[in-house]
């Protein structure tokens, strides 16, 4: 006990300044959530006072886009709901001292985003091919067009800034910055991904299936 | 110490300066970053001051002279708002934080000094971005920027505002985060919660309602910017969009931002009232608690802003509110006149600065019940009286803050005192000046002078020229400070560690502080406010035995210079605590 | 000084450690089965059947109940994210806190917004 206490003398300032570290970078990423909510809030918001006062218009652009549609976005969902799950196994294999297998799961998680991106834009240009405009003159489902796009768009920039901050967790992971005892980096940044993978959650309900 | 004459010989020298150059670069020292946040928002304050000057000019008559048309009038009034409130209040107080709060926390530092510096470097750009409205046409639909005006019908330096003010948004918010972080982790052993300075509690206080309000309003520019540049229509009702949408979630921003404004300004006074007193403050838990539950309750009343436009059925329920926000900040006023009541008062320019605070804040949160209260709103929605209502409680209260704080840190920041004669020469000129600027305008408000317009009736000419040439005074008073300021930072007496002789943790380290801001541990007294008990005193010798002794502005006053402090009265009995 | 710091450091320390245990261990127990895989894992399929779940609800069931039903099952998978993946379920108060007051303010201005007749108007039509 006394010899292992001796041995860990020396590192244990070093622990303890990035334990006090890793609080107040979770705790500040946790206000910076905060924030956040709250400006999605106002997308979503906008977007709800709109189905609820335009029931036939929602229905309408459901109908036109149809089952198929429904199963692109469903595949999307899908991609962000296994990047999470990629995510926190990354930061497990991490945690259990297995930096390459954390790296590994990362690039998934970044991989996935990217593909989420991609269907997204493909879906939008689905969707402007429909006449679904931001432009209200211009948008055939009479302002469902802007209501739509600004959250999903708004969604779909975080998405972006997370794929480049994961690859730039994956360039520090691979430095070797990460360890066992120090995986703050990731795990902040694990907050962000799973806090856009939750919001994609609300707004893939709120606004493809209700 | 000895017998000194005054001045007290044997101050040490202040402690070197960072030069001139530290100020104008990057710089992750909270003590640098909290004077380039100063010394930034004072300038915009000076460039929106002179709009306000050019505000008063045109109206000294009834006719559009001054200005081309009414649309320049449009163009000055808003950026005067809007740079008052996002480029000098909120990050004036944001300056103070930053200095002070590591400071009375005993800390080396912010928890996130590269995120602070990040947060401060946001500000310039965008009062710039603001004022480059001016070469495309700048914002005229008013800091609020309530649409179609801010939508259809401004030309594009409402765009830039937008952006200025998401910005500007931003940089709260980190700094807000910061603030928080900082609090509740890097307290030193020994300093509870409930053992904070006040100022510390009050920045707490508004940093979470800037992490909380300020994202509505980030939400409503990015609609608002999307209507400007992308075409879409969310503020336009002929189009599928929704007016109101933009006044409600403006208001459960700027509501909340009334207190951003003024919170601070509470911590302020708090300090100046109990140092200056040389008495424990009263009802420390109550002034601590009420922050918090004006933070709480400053979200749920929103749309007194908006009796004439929300529904009538709502009116009720939101002029109760209104009406309940007023007992925490009635809790605060009679707490400080518990603490000044039976003190020894030191009448120096911090505290008349602190006591003109007391004073007019009164008036203001009166005339607010006022305007709270549907039937008066009714009447005087727009009007001068609106004016006059917030200037009182953002110039008279919060500038007022400022300023007081000002005499009574800069000894700290610059390790000089400011010159106590200009100092009360500026308090005569800022306090009576703003009184004849903005008491009248009550009158005219109530007489129905339309708020926002650069022509009105002949009648109010005699009551807008008095106010036109007390804003004039009010103006030229500025400038006693940025003099005083001046030549006290090179040639002001030397001040020593503490001065004022106070209790909390920033002045228990020279002026101003060394780097990483204590040599050793500090040792917080076990009340930040305990002032004339033998404890207090013995702590007091003992910090002045460690950093030498200080400037002692109460010398003058007495044939033989004392030891140290006088003893005070003994307190009432703490009921506070 | 160190001796006395010593021992809570240990306890922290420890306290760390139980509190990723859940997190770190190779199987997952609920209600008392075994799972062979890790708590995330299990999070992970639970999602995949509620999302499964939800767009077959969406497509067959009709009437008033589809909505709150839908919508409370998006609650729920946003909770399980935020707790299990979030780690919030066994992280500092102090998160939790910071977390769920916003939420709750954003859900009361969302609700007032689609209430009130001169914007929503969804209750008072």
């Amino acid at each position: 006990m006394s010899e292992l206490t001796v041995q860990h003398d020396a590192h244990t300032h070093d622990l303890e300044a990035i334990s006090r570290m890793s609080e107040n970078y979770k705790f500040a990423m946790w206000l910076f959530i905060a924030s956040e909510t709250i400006i999605f809030s106002v997308f979503i918001a906008a977007y709800a006072v709109f189905r609820f006062q335009n029931k036939e218009i929602v229905h309408a652009v459901h109908e036109a886009l149809g089952f198929g549609g429904t199963l692109i976005v469903t595949f999307n969902t899908f991609l962000l709901l296994t990047s999470s799950w990629a995510m926190v196994m990354g930061l497990r294999s991490i945690q259990l001292d297995n930096v390459k297998g954390g790296i590994r799961w990362l690039s998934l998680t970044a991989l996935l985003g990217v593909i989420f991106v991609i269907l997204q834009y493909y879906e939008y240009t689905q969707l402007a091919a429909k006449s679904i405009t931001l432009g209200f003159e211009t948008d055939a489902y009479e302002g469902f067009g802007m209501h739509f796009y600004a959250p999903t768009a708004f969604h779909g920039f975080h998405v972006i800034v997370g794929v480049l901050w994961c690859l730039d967790v994956i360039r520090r992971a691979r430095k070797g910055q990460y360890s066992k005892d120090n995986v703050i980096g990731v795990e902040v940044f694990g907050l962000y991904w799973h806090f856009v993978d939750v919001v994609w959650i609300l707004l893939f309900t709120l606004i493809y299936l209700v | 110490m000895a017998t000194a004459a005054y001045p007290l010989g044997g101050i040490v020298a202040p402690a070197k300066r960072p030069a001139l150059s530290e100020y104008l670069r990057w710089s992750i020292d909270h003590k640098i970053i909290g004077v380039q946040y100063m010394v930034t928002s004072f300038i915009f304050f000076l460039i929106a001051g002179g709009m306000a000057m050019l505000i008063r000019w045109e109206l000294l008559t009834p006719a559009t002279d001054l200005m081309a048309n009414g649309s320049s009038y449009n163009t000055l009034f808003t950026l005067h708002g809007t740079m008052m409130i996002f480029t000098w209040i909120v990050p004036m107080f944001a300056g103070f934080g930053n200095y002070l709060i590591p400071l009375m926390l005993g800390a080396k530092d912010m928890a996130f000094p590269w995120l602070n510096a990040f947060a401060f470097w946001l500000i310039p750009p965008s009062g710039l971005l603001l004022l480059a409205g001016y070469f495309v046409g700048p914002a005229e639909a008013g800091w609020t920027s309530y649409p179609p005006l801010s939508t259809l019908f401004s030309p594009d330096g409402q765009t830039l505002w937008a952006l200025s003010i998401h910005l500007l948004g931003l940089s709260s918010i980190l700094g807000a985060i910061n603030f928080i972080v900082t609090i509740k982790n890097m307290r030193p052993p020994g300093m509870g919660w409930f053992q904070m300075p006040l100022f510390v509690w009050a920045t707490f206080a508004t940093s979470i309602i800037v992490v909380l309000a300020t994202p509505f309003l980030a939400g409503a520019l990015t609609l608002l910017i999307l209507d400007r540049v992308a075409g879409t229509t969310f503020f336009n009702a002929a189009m599928g969009g929704d007016v109101l949408l933009w006044q409600n979630v403006f208001w459960f921003y700027s509501h909340p931002a009334v207190y951003i404004m003024v919170l601070p300004g509470f911590g302020i006074l708090s300090e100046l009232l109990s140092i200056h007193s040389r008495k424990p403050i009263f009802g420390y838990r109550m002034i601590a608690l009420s922050s918090l539950a004006i933070a709480l309750v400053g979200f749920t009343v929103w749309a007194h802003h908006m009796f004439t436009s929300l529904q009538p059925e709502l009116r009720i329920p939101f002029m109760i509110t209104s009406f309940i926000i007023a007992v925490p900040t009635g809790i605060k006023i009679f707490s400080w006149l518990g603490t000044i009541y039976g003190g020894k008062i030191r009448l120096n320019s911090a505290m008349l600065f602190g006591l003109g605070f007391l004073s007019l804040f009164v008036i203001g949160g009166i005339s607010g019940m006022m305007l709270g209260s549907v039937p008066v709103d009714i009447h005087m929605h727009d009007t001068y009286f609106v004016v006059s209502h917030f200037h009182f409680v953002l110039f008279g209260g919060s500038v007022f803050a400022i300023y007081g704080g000002i005499y009574h840190w800069f000894p700290k920041i610059t390790g000089r005192m400011l010159d106590e004669r200009l100092g009360k020469i500026h308090f005569v000129l800022t306090y009576f000046g703003f009184l004849f600027t903005f008491f009248p305008m009550h009158i005219l408000g109530m007489q129905g002078m339309p708020r926002r317009v650069a022509e009105y009736d002949p009648r109010f000419q005699d009551l807008n020229v008095l106010v036109g040439l007390s804003a004039f005074v009010l103006g030229i008073s500025t400038f006693v400070l940025v003099y005083n300021a001046i030549i006290s930072v090179y040639r002001g007496k030397v001040a020593g560690a503490n001065p004022w002789r106070a209790l909390t943790l920033e002045w228990q380290t020279s002026s101003p502080p060394p780097a990483y801001n204590f040599v050793g541990d500090p040792i917080p007294f076990e009340d930040p406010y305990g002032y004339g008990t033998e404890a207090a005193q013995a702590y007091l010798a003992a910090m002045e035995a460690r950093f030498g002794p200080s400037y002692d502005p109460e010398a003058r006053n007495k044939p033989k210079p004392p030891a140290s402090i006088s003893p005070t009265p003994a307190p009432e009995p703490s009921v506070g605590d | 000084m160190s001796e006395e710091t010593m021992p809570v450091e240990h306890t922290e320390q420890s306290h760390k450690h139980h509190a990723h245990a859940e997190t770190l261990a190779p199987t997952t127990t609920i209600m008392g089965i075994t799972l062979p895989m890790p708590l995330y894992t299990t999070v992970f399929m639970i999602l995949g059947i509620l999302t499964v779940t939800e767009v077959l609800l969406a497509e067959l069931i009709e009437g008033d109940i589809k909505i709150p039903l839908l919508l409370g099952i998006a609650v729920a998978k946003g909770a399980l994210v935020v707790m299990f993946y979030m780690h919030l379920k066994t992280d500092s108060r102090a998160f939790a806190l910071a977390f769920l007051v916003p939420l709750g303010l954003a859900i009361l201005c969302t609700l007032f917004l689609i209430a009130v007749p001169s914007t929503g108007g969804y209750f008072g039509a």
